[in-house]
């Protein structure tokens, strides 16, 4: 897609973002607030999908660590702290993916891996079931959203939607953040892994060493999202990191299109977007939206972000990039795991 | 005050004009919007459409009745998902429109996460079947009232009245199912019944609680233990299904011959329902609410009559009692409130006794838990009923009397 229209869409999407809180119920201002995070730890998941081409059913359970620890951390009034919290939840995060990915990623792959992640993450929620001190089956309520000062100021994202803002910035810092990875050369790595890791490792390239490093950096961004998705709820249960809870980004993922970097916050916004709108038809609101997902799925196999660059590409057949870009998905729809 | 003709008047208007209000406020309120918080898809939408029934009902009750002035009930019905996520979207959009009268059950992550919220909306809300402790301990709030039974309150009544009722049994086996959320059932059981059984000069035998995983789907190890042990009395504390596996893989080792007296904690008709004619022969449980349990409440009978019409269903769940005393709360609330204000509100509720589903409906002024009448029914397999199962007795008991103490903004310690 021409990087001028790309830019002109995310300007667009930010500052309607951004503008919400001023016009839109409060309900749907949650449900909005939800879906940014969801967004960004299906775009963390996607990070391992779409481009190392490692399949992880088990990261619901990354993202209840940085949720749980943010919880615990801001009930115990660490709040001065949140910032530095959001960064230790990551590193958390990480080491955890680190140590699983370490052991995992050299005795297993495809099926085999996402179940290993799947039933690591169902232990960790059976754990966190079970710590009453952490509030057992009950979870952690009446988080607070902090207040803390940067030197300078005092920051207070306990009025008003401060912390939606908050949460908008810290969002758009951490996809910053991935985009910038995958478009270095560990991305690009990355994604020659995914390709054929056999011609990969004949050029000598450490391929368990890179998948690790997605490993991490997935887990890293997990955790990120599930720490500033507890002041958000105010409240965190053990069923984050349940089946649910894992499958949502990559039920995002496909929706939006696994090739594109875009494509599971597309996915995200796409899912609220008709679970809202259906969300008076009791009854009848599961199958409309599996219908809806399923024609998306099957009429659009690239996602709504590879429908949405086709069509862009077709209203502009001369646009250099979009031939690319459609090359690329058509790759990615033949070799994607 | 002179006592002349234009201060009579005066005093006159006034005194009309206070009189008056209740009825200006009622015909001023046109539609009461009640908002219904409960999960209709995902695990609990069974209870969930229950609860969805019997808000609704006694909403169409209330309207034929002309309560609120005739005031149209509506109600502003959103799915949970059974998640604390979908809890806090509908309750924020639901309030966002405006509504401050909340019904919402059941599941307490969901009400966990919404009620500390309802002073900012200044919002009044009546929990419909939470019997997690938390709700009204911790994070008691003035402005929820809890419409269903604690494990303290209905474990704990029954653990007294087998004591009281079946002095034969003497030996008791347990078993339940790993979860720390029905732990105080069975231990607040063992607590009462050893309890009135000293208290009547007996002693029982307790054996040690046989644990099983949540979704276990083999219990013939289990049933054999319990066969095999010597006990003449059994209590079940299993969830869900698994509780339907348990006495379907029981009735190999014949459970209900061997065991005299068999008791589950509350699963009460949903066990005749999936079991029909193979339903235990004689088993005593909790129950919510029997809609036939006292022939003169009508608005329990009128509401069962109504379902009955409505679904052909005969024997809906207690959550359906529930919903429908919790509706009842919120606009007997308000038509002694006069206002939806929660300053109003509160009160108006603390002090009213409507008759509902489950009787006469009060809550505990300290920290807003029912304590209603508590009912346990004694069913199990007969031939002779076209269903295959029958309700053989019925028996209450003061709820109140089995309250855990009240601790509101701290934890419960047993």
């Amino acid at each position: 897609m021409n990087p001028a229209i790309k830019a002109t869409l995310l300007v667009l999407s930010a500052l309607v973002l951004l503008a919400l809180p001023l016009w839109v119920n409060p309900g749907l201002l949650h449900l909005v607030g939800v879906t940014i995070v969801m967004g960004v730890f299906a775009v963390a998941w996607n990070l391992l999908f779409g481009y190392a081409g490692l399949a992880s059913f088990g990261s619901g359970g990354l993202f209840s660590i940085g949720a749980y620890f943010m919880a615990v951390m801001l009930r115990a009034g660490w709040q001065d702290g949140f910032l530095l919290l959001i960064l230790v939840s990551m590193a958390a995060g990480g080491l955890v993916a680190f140590l699983v990915g370490a052991i995992a990623l050299r005795r297993s792959s495809g099926i085999y891996l996402a179940i290993l992640t799947l039933a690591l993450s169902e232990v960790l929620r059976l754990f966190l079931m079970r710590w009453h001190w952490i509030g057992a089956e009950d979870g952690l309520p009446n988080i607070v959203r902090p207040s803390f000062s940067i030197g300078i100021a005092r920051v207070d994202l306990s009025n008003g939607h401060s912390y939606y803002w908050f949460l908008c910035l810290a969002c758009a810092a951490m996809v910053a953040i991935m985009w910038w990875i995958l478009h270095s050369p560990l991305g690009r790595t990355l994604r020659a892994i995914r390709l054929d890791p056999e011609r990969t490792a004949f050029m000598g390239v450490n391929v368990y060493g890179y998948k690790l490093a997605a490993f991490t950096l997935s887990g890293i961004f997990a955790a990120g999202a599930g720490a500033l998705y507890a002041p958000w709820a105010q409240i965190v249960t053990p069923d984050l990191g349940n089946m649910t809870r894992s499958v949502q980004p990559i039920l995002y993922t496909l929706l939006g299109g696994a090739s594109s970097f875009w494509g599971p916050l597309i996915g995200a916004f796409s899912f609220s977007a008709i679970e809202y709108a259906t969300r008076t038809l009791v009854g009848i609101q599961e199958i409309i939206t599996g219908a809806i997902l399923l024609v998306i799925i099957l009429v659009f196999p690239t996602g709504i972000a590879g429908a949405f660059s086709r069509f862009v590409g077709a209203l502009m057949p001369s646009e250099p990039s979009s031939r690319h870009g459609s090359s690329v998905a058509s790759a990615v729809r033949t070799e994607t795991p | 005050m002179k006592m002349n003709r234009r201060n009579v008047v005066k005093a006159g208007l006034a005194g009309a004009s206070v009189l008056a209000m209740p009825y200006v406020a009622r015909s001023a309120m046109g539609t009461v919007r009640i908002g219904l918080i409960t999960p209709l898809s995902g695990g609990g939408e069974l209870y969930g459409n229950y609860i969805k029934s019997g808000a609704e009902i006694a909403a169409e009750r209330l309207m034929k009745q002309g309560a609120l002035g005739g005031a149209k009930i509506e109600l502003v019905i959103r799915d949970d998902k059974g998640t604390p996520d979908g809890a806090l979207t509908a309750f924020r959009e639901i309030t966002g429109d405006g509504v401050k009268l909340i019904a919402q059950g059941l599941f307490t992550s969901g009400l966990l996460a919404t009620l500390p919220l309802l002073k900012e909306v200044d919002g009044t809300l009546v929990m419909v079947g939470p019997g997690s402790l938390p709700v009204t301990h911790e994070a008691f709030t003035p402005h929820a009232f809890r419409m269903g039974y604690t494990a303290p309150t209905f474990g704990g009544g029954q653990g007294a009245l087998m004591a009281k009722k079946h002095p034969e049994a003497n030996k008791w086996a347990f078993i339940r199912t790993d979860l720390s959320s029905v732990e105080d059932i069975s231990g607040y059981f063992r607590l009462r019944l050893k309890e009135e059984a000293e208290k009547a000069g007996r002693s029982v035998e307790l054996m040690d609680e046989i644990l099983v995983p949540y979704k276990t789907a083999d219990f013939r190890n289990q049933a054999s233990q319990i066969a095999g042990s010597g006990a003449d009395a059994l209590f079940t504390t299993i969830q869900g299904a698994d509780n339907i596996t348990f006495y379907k893989q029981a009735r190999g080792f014949n459970l209900d011959q061997r065991i005299g007296l068999m008791c589950d904690s509350g699963n009460e008709l949903a066990i005749a329902r999936a079991m029909g004619k193979t339903t235990p022969k004689s088993l005593w449980s909790w129950t919510g609410w029997y809609p036939y349990a006292d022939p003169d409440n009508t608005a329990s009978i009128e509401a069962v009559t109504m379902y009955k019409e409505r679904t052909g269903e005969e024997y809906p769940s207690g959550f359906f009692g529930f919903a429908h005393d919790s509706i009842l709360s919120l606009v007997d609330g308000l038509e002694k409130a006069g206002s939806t204000d929660s300053a109003k509100m509160i009160p108006a509720i603390e002090s009213s006794t409507p008759t509902g589903c489950l009787g006469k409906i009060s809550y505990r002024p300290e920290d807003h838990t029912f304590a209603g009448l508590l009912t346990f029914i004694r069913f199990g397999a007969d031939e002779s009923d076209p269903k295959g199962w029958k309700v053989f007795e019925v028996e209450h008991l003061n709820g109140a009397d089995y309250l855990e103490p009240p601790t509101p903004g701290k934890k419960f310690e047993r």
